[in-house]
């Protein structure tokens, strides 16, 4: 056994130790088994919530397209720069009250409650298991070949021994286990990345001589128009590349559903503080690695392997090893935080709200892990036998579900107006146009990225939409004000205290359910109380 | 700067300065938004 695969077992190990270490307070309530007892402190959800995002795409796609298309791409790095910083500054205080006030458990389900609607659950479960299974399967995939390629085993080897890992942590150790093992890679991710940096850095001549250098192979390498000026004035195309990764995020459920699992609203403040500094200490180099590949090694076959190929180029042995960890990092913490959120919303958005609503607690954690186990099983299927269909999907799915959920989560916390008509609409219309935009290759005759199309047209939508929904509930608009005002919200209700007597926060919950009075009056009495 | 065309430079280099000068501000907001929150309770 060479030593790259002692590294990567030793790496596999210490995910799967996370999850056995989780497994056991993860089991105390589907409420911590689905969101971590919402106690999850602010390093944790900054680093968590940018390395879920990113996927292997920074460490292959990301560094490929540099490759290709030389500065242009660095559009893409700065909207990922500030993914999170956007995402936690507008949701997250506002959503993580919001949806303790709900007693929501999944993005999805949050929504329902919120909007008071069983539409809008049904399309965003339909749309969330559809598109989140697609793209984790399609992750999967990437992870058998990085892992293939790396280690040597067959693909479907590779398969089952890494996906199985990020199968056994997720089912065993839940939200807790996908969120500490996110924060684990994401440290392991900006090392690595740093490592390499470093070393190729003298070798371009800097930032400066390697802009010289890749101005004497073709200047437009270093416009940001594209290589060729391919997109020579197409600012929609540009603002479309900054906005889908700067404000997209905040429509993917797996990113989202941090926000709900916070310790606090407060723990939103050192959050932005620690995305802000991972961000731009990480997002930016692999993409001046991928620049610098056209320099210091032109003739590489496939642009997404320049990262692997450059650490074998300049690192020997075990160092080698250690970073090749940090790619099949990146895949992994968007891996397990899709199949998280897939589970999830099938068992809380499928199974406990359609199929058995009077699921006891322990019910619903056996199917939660039951759920993400089938899940990851019929993934490594799917990922040994590669239909075509799943790759179709999921050139759609990060559009597609930003498209679906960005502009419903902004207007549940900013929009007392925003009503279910609204909301539905706008949903259908962001998913639809993202796929028509797509199919059509829109881009091409209207110079508009599809996600941007898609963002204008979930927005119209919702305010044409609005005009005709009835407004939300009294009990809503409180728990609005509550969640939104500068006040504390009570210590009790921040600290989730009441969940450990109550789980689920079944005591200010599920407004559309049998026990509608009793929450209607905690809201009101907390709201009293506060004013 | 560092080779690059002026509009290359003025249009991408600010950004991590941007985005560290939006964090910033985010974290004083909400710092000052809790003490309001509590010099009221």
């Amino acid at each position: 056994m060479n030593l790259d695969i002692i590294v990567f077992f030793i790496y596999l190990l210490a995910m799967l130790g996370i999850g056995l270490y989780f497994t056991r307070r993860a089991s105390a309530s589907a409420d911590h088994y689905l969101l971590g007892n919402r106690k999850i402190g602010a390093p944790v959800t900054a680093i968590s919530m940018q390395s879920s995002s990113m996927s292997g795409f920074m460490f292959m796609g990301g560094p490929a397209q540099a490759f290709q298309e030389g500065w242009h791409a660095l559009w893409y790095a700065i909207g990922d720069a500030g993914g999170s910083i956007v995402n936690l500054s507008v949701l997250g205080k506002r959503m993580r009250r919001m949806s303790q006030l709900l007693g929501a458990l999944s993005p999805v389900e949050y929504l329902e409650k919120r909007f008071e609607s069983t539409a809008v659950r049904v399309y965003g479960a339909v749309v969330g298991i559809i598109f989140l299974f697609a793209y984790a399967f399609a992750q999967f995939i990437a992870a058998g070949k990085a892992l293939e390629a790396m280690s040597g085993f067959s693909y479907e080897m590779a398969l089952v021994i890494g996906i199985g890992v990020i199968v056994a942590y997720t089912v065993l150790g839940g939200f807790l286990a996908v969120a500490f093992s996110g924060f684990v890679q994401g440290i392991i991710m900006l090392i690595g990345v740093s490592i390499i940096g470093v070393m190729v850095w003298p070798q371009v001549g800097g930032l400066s001589g390697l802009n010289a250098q890749l101005a004497e192979i073709d200047p437009t390498y270093l416009s940001i128009w594209g290589k060729d000026l391919v997109y020579y004035g197409q600012w929609g195309v540009i603002l479309g590349a900054v906005l889908i990764y700067a404000i997209g995020y905040m429509g993917l459920p797996h990113v989202s559903v941090k926000h709900m699992s916070m310790e606090g609203g407060e723990t939103t403040k050192n959050a932005v503080l620690w995305s802000a500094g991972f961000n731009q200490l990480f997002t930016f180099t692999p993409y001046i690695l991928g620049m610098s590949a056209i320099i210091i090694m032109p003739s590489v076959s496939d642009p997404e392997m320049v990262i692997p190929e450059m650490i074998y180029m300049v690192f020997p042995g075990i160092i080698a090893a250690i970073l090749l960890s940090a790619i099949m990092a990146a895949i992994m913490s968007t891996c397990d935080a899709l199949l998280m959120q897939a589970g999830t919303t099938l068992s809380r958005d499928v199974y406990s709200r359609f199929i058995n609503k009077k699921a006891s607690h322990k019910q619903q954690l056996l199917v939660s892990r039951l759920c993400i186990l089938v899940g990851g099983i019929v993934g490594i299927i799917v990922a040994v036998y590669e239909p075509p269909t799943v790759f179709a999907l999921v050139i759609f799915a990060f559009g597609v579900l930003g498209n679906t959920f960005m502009v419903p989560y902004i207007a549940s916390v900013y929009s007392k107006k925003a009503n279910k008509i609204g909301v539905l609409c706008g949903m259908v219309g962001g998913s639809v146009t993202n796929i028509v935009w797509e199919l059509f290759a829109f881009q091409n005759a209207t110079e508009i990225h599809p996600f941007l199309a898609g963002v204008l047209v979930s927005l119209i939508a919702m305010l044409i939409g609005n005009k005709f929904g009835t407004p939300p509930s009294d009990p809503i608009l409180n728990a609005f004000d509550l969640a939104k005002e500068n006040k504390r919200v009570p210590k009790k209700l921040e600290k989730g205290i009441f969940d450990d007597l109550a789980p689920e926060a079944r005591n200010i919950s599920c407004f559309l359910e049998t026990n509608k009075d009793i929450q209607e009056s905690a809201i009101v009495n907390w709201s009293i109380k506060e004013t | 700067m560092f080779n690059l065309p002026w509009e290359t430079a003025l249009l991408m280099l600010p950004w991590p300065v941007i985005w560290v000068t939006l964090a910033l501000v985010m974290y004083f907001k909400m710092r000052r938004d809790e003490k309001i929150g509590d010099a009221d309770e």
